[in-house]
């Protein structure tokens, strides 16, 4: 009786999964989403604003903090302008770091709830962010700035709508992204 | 088996009326972004375009922001006199700032410094380089095989 007892101490039923095992999960969850953001972007490009890697990057910054959110909204852009129309320029500079900081921003929001409430919330906020920079970028190396930026006011409407419509599919593999980053609602 | 048993829970973790909803949501958006594109197939974003002009005597560098998609017609017009004739095939460039062509000599154009296949106003570009040469006759026979 006493030796089952010790036996059932020194062996617990649950193996905890080591730090490495979850950061290997975390990063792999990212690669996921990226890629699939990615993906997205190259085969909607047809479509202004409507596009994947920002509400992807905007969902790893929710889920998997603001580093993974900054990778993969950097990396996104970075990578899908090598296979778009239009290709490298200076906006890729401040396409990377509007959708980066965009997605980081994702991870405070989050730190206060990951209800669905708080994740358009934080795809609104990435969005915005993401919208900043590039036109803010634009006007530096855009001979019409100011003229380009009133142009692309419906586009950013589209791009606000692209986003939340992306993220709605996104909140309903909630509980499939928080164990892949393991995390518990706040 | 196996890989079915992870679909099955991969459903039953999903909340599948977000996903329908959101699915709806992206189409409705293709639908709608979509429509003015049928008239209109160039896209937002602006791209710089390199535009050369050999004159025959001088060349003329400089870089055009145009809307992604746009002609490399649009391209030239945008910055450049252009004289041109309409053909079945589209347009054909006769002379470009003041340089006409002439019985030895035409305007012949290239893309990211290929020949061009299509008529300049039904050619589109989506960033690289457009370059349009003033060459003897003999020569674009050559280029043009």
């Amino acid at each position: 009786m006493s030796s089952a007892a010790t036996l059932s101490v020194e062996t617990p039923d649950i193996i905890e999964e080591s730090d490495t095992g979850a950061a290997v999960r975390a990063t792999t969850a990212t690669a996921a989403l990226t890629s699939a953001g990615v993906l997205g972007r190259v085969a909607l490009q047809w479509n202004p604003s409507v596009e994947t890697v920002l509400p992807l990057a905007v969902a790893a910054g929710f889920y998997g903090g603001a580093r993974h959110g900054f990778a993969s909204g950097a990396t996104g852009f970075f990578v899908t302008n090598f296979l778009v129309w239009g290709g490298q320029g200076p906006w890729t500079v401040f396409q990377c770091l509007g959708a980066g900081l965009g997605a980081a921003s994702a991870a405070y929001l989050a730190r206060f709830s990951r209800s669905g409430k708080f994740f358009a919330a934080a795809l609104v906020v990435g969005t915005t962010v993401f919208e900043l920079a590039v036109n803010a970028g634009s006007l530096l190396y855009m001979p019409f700035g100011a003229a380009s930026l009133l142009s692309a006011a419906p586009f950013i409407a589209t791009h606000y709508a692209s986003s939340l419509s992306f993220g709605a599919i996104l909140y309903g593999t909630d509980t499939i992204l928080s164990r892949a980053y393991r995390r518990n609602k706040p | 088996m196996e890989l079915t048993r992870y679909f099955r829970e991969l459903t039953a973790e999903t909340n599948l009326r977000y996903v329908a909803a959101g699915i709806v949501a992206v189409a409705a958006l293709l639908l709608v972004s979509q429509s003015p594109q049928l008239s209109q197939p160039e896209t937002n974003a602006t791209v710089a375009v390199s535009l050369e002009i050999d004159y025959g005597v001088e060349q003329d560098s400089s870089v055009v922001m145009v809307r992604n998609g746009s002609t490399a017609f649009k391209v030239l017009n945008s910055s450049h006199r252009v004289n041109y004739t309409e053909y079945s095939f589209g347009y054909f460039v006769t002379g470009i700032d003041g340089v006409q062509q002439n019985s030895t000599h035409s305007w012949l154009y290239f893309v990211n410094g290929e020949p061009a296949s299509k008529a300049v106003n039904r050619l589109r570009v989506y960033g690289g380089s457009v370059e349009f040469r003033f060459i003897s006759n003999n020569r674009s026979a050559k280029i043009l095989g």
